[in-house]
């Protein structure tokens, strides 16, 4: 705890935490040689995004057993997938985790998902979005900014952001759960994510 | 709903908030708007940090599931360009963008299934929607593609997409009134002689017109459902095609 402590100080300095790095440089070289089909490259990779990848489906889904299901759709799909990846278009991190969220998202929207929609998340949950999380010091840097970062937004912004994110709604539904008008979610959204975007110092 | 209003989905978009229709909108107007690819590809990466906050360690059996798997799944190709001379023509022009016509002529075509007004069985339906999506491609492909964009009445306002060297132009309907049950839309090549009808359309719908040279228009007219020989009215938008 203290030494991560101390890692957090530093990332206040230090944006690296978010922007392309060496980090990126090693992911994009992994999935090279995945497309070669190097399994054990693959399990590499399944080491640093598999953990983010279950843990956002099963942010949006909530059951345990569909979130499983689900997050090893996309791990398999970056498997088979690997050699379409192109670095020019984004990292690998954004890559895979927007497979992964708009996996879990077409499951929420399937109609077979539809009973299970109640037992989602609501208003009442969004204050607990750092629970159960994943300990590792590079994550725990990441989520620091991040929980900084939503907290500079304003409260329309942060809780547009986090039912649309976290929450796998569409714009329309959040406009009804907030009891917003359309307009005004579409731009809060996008505001929001501007604004994290700038603070995180995120680069596509 | 304006360009300016389509911009304003980037957020939704980035982050799967969209409902079908206006992801189909959407993704039509991403394909002459590259301000709005890189907005999205920022959001898009904004929202991974998100759900890198949330991570959660999967057990062991789940890793050895998932590896059982990886063994026993055959891995997908690469991205090849369909034919030769596409092939040719996209590795002259800037390969970010090249791509990005790509994804842009598969989504339109998708897009281009929804065209109303003919009932075709199903095979015939499919190879013709296949055939529209070499098409396009082709023509997004060409290093001769200009875009044209025009605003027309009731707030419509439509993007053609022309090659002079393929001689075929893509028009994308970005926002076009809704006529009702008992009316269509109907593209017509003007200019030339009596105007010849391209096709019926419907809103953020993509569609290939043939034959056409500089010089010629294409404009969008309202008819009676199923369409007409000729038109029976003004144009609602008119297009040159530079």
């Amino acid at each position: 705890m203290a030494a991560s402590q101390r890692r957090l100080g530093l990332v206040k300095d230090a944006p690296s935490a978010t922007s392309p790095s060496l980090e990126q440089r090693a992911l994009e070289d992994l999935v090279r040689r995945v497309a070669l089909g190097d399994e054990a490259a693959f399990e590499s990779l399944y080491e640093r995004v598999g953990p983010a990848v279950l843990g956002l489906v099963r942010r949006v889904l909530r059951d345990p057993a569909q979130s499983e299901e689900v997050a090893q759709e996309v791990l398999l799909e970056v498997w088979r997938t690997a050699a379409r990846f192109d670095p020019a278009r984004g990292s690998v991190t954004s890559w895979v985790m927007t497979m992964a969220h708009a996996r879990a998202v077409d499951r929420v929207r399937s109609a077979q998902a539809s009973s299970d929609r109640d037992q989602r998340v609501g208003r009442r949950d969004l204050g607990r979005e750092f629970d159960e999380v994943y300990e590792s010091v590079e994550l725990r840097l990441e989520q620091q900014a991040v929980r900084r970062c939503l907290g500079g937004l304003t409260g329309l912004q942060r809780e547009a952001v986090q039912l649309a994110y976290y929450g796998g709604y569409t714009y329309k539904e959040v406009g009804e759960l907030l009891d917003v008008p359309l307009g005004t979610v579409k731009t809060r959204l996008r505001d929001g994510l501007i604004r994290l975007r700038d603070c995180l110092g995120v680069s596509a | 709903m304006n360009g300016l209003d389509l911009h304003t989905l980037t957020g939704a978009y980035a982050i799967d908030a969209l409902e079908p229709g206006e992801r189909a909108a959407f993704v039509a107007h991403l394909a002459g708007c590259e301000s709005c690819t890189q907005e999205v590809a920022g959001l898009r990466a904004t929202g991974a940090m998100l759900g890198l906050a949330v991570a959660a360690a999967p057990d062991e059996q789940f890793r050895r599931r998932l590896m059982a798997q990886v063994r026993s799944t055959r891995q997908e190709p690469p991205l090849t360009t369909p034919r030769a001379d596409t092939a040719g023509t996209l590795r002259r022009g800037n390969p970010t963008s090249a791509r990005m016509w790509l994804a842009v002529a598969a989504a339109l075509v998708v897009l281009a299934g929804s065209l109303g007004g003919l009932a075709l069985r199903e095979q015939q339906r499919a190879q013709s929607m296949q055939q529209a999506a070499s098409e396009v491609a082709s023509v997004l492909a060409a290093p001769d593609a200009r875009t044209v964009s025009a605003t027309g009445a009731q707030g419509s306002s439509a993007r053609v997409i022309m090659s002079a060297s393929k001689g075929s132009a893509v028009f994308v309907g970005q926002t076009l009134p809704d006529v009702g049950a008992g009316h269509a839309l109907q593209l017509w090549v003007l200019g030339d002689g009596l105007p010849r009808s391209v096709g019926l359309l419907n809103p953020g719908t993509a569609i290939v017109a043939h034959d056409v040279k500089p010089g010629l228009r294409l404009g969008v007219t309202v008819e009676p459902a199923g369409g007409s020989r000729q038109p029976t009215t003004a144009p609602i938008i008119q297009l040159d095609l530079a």
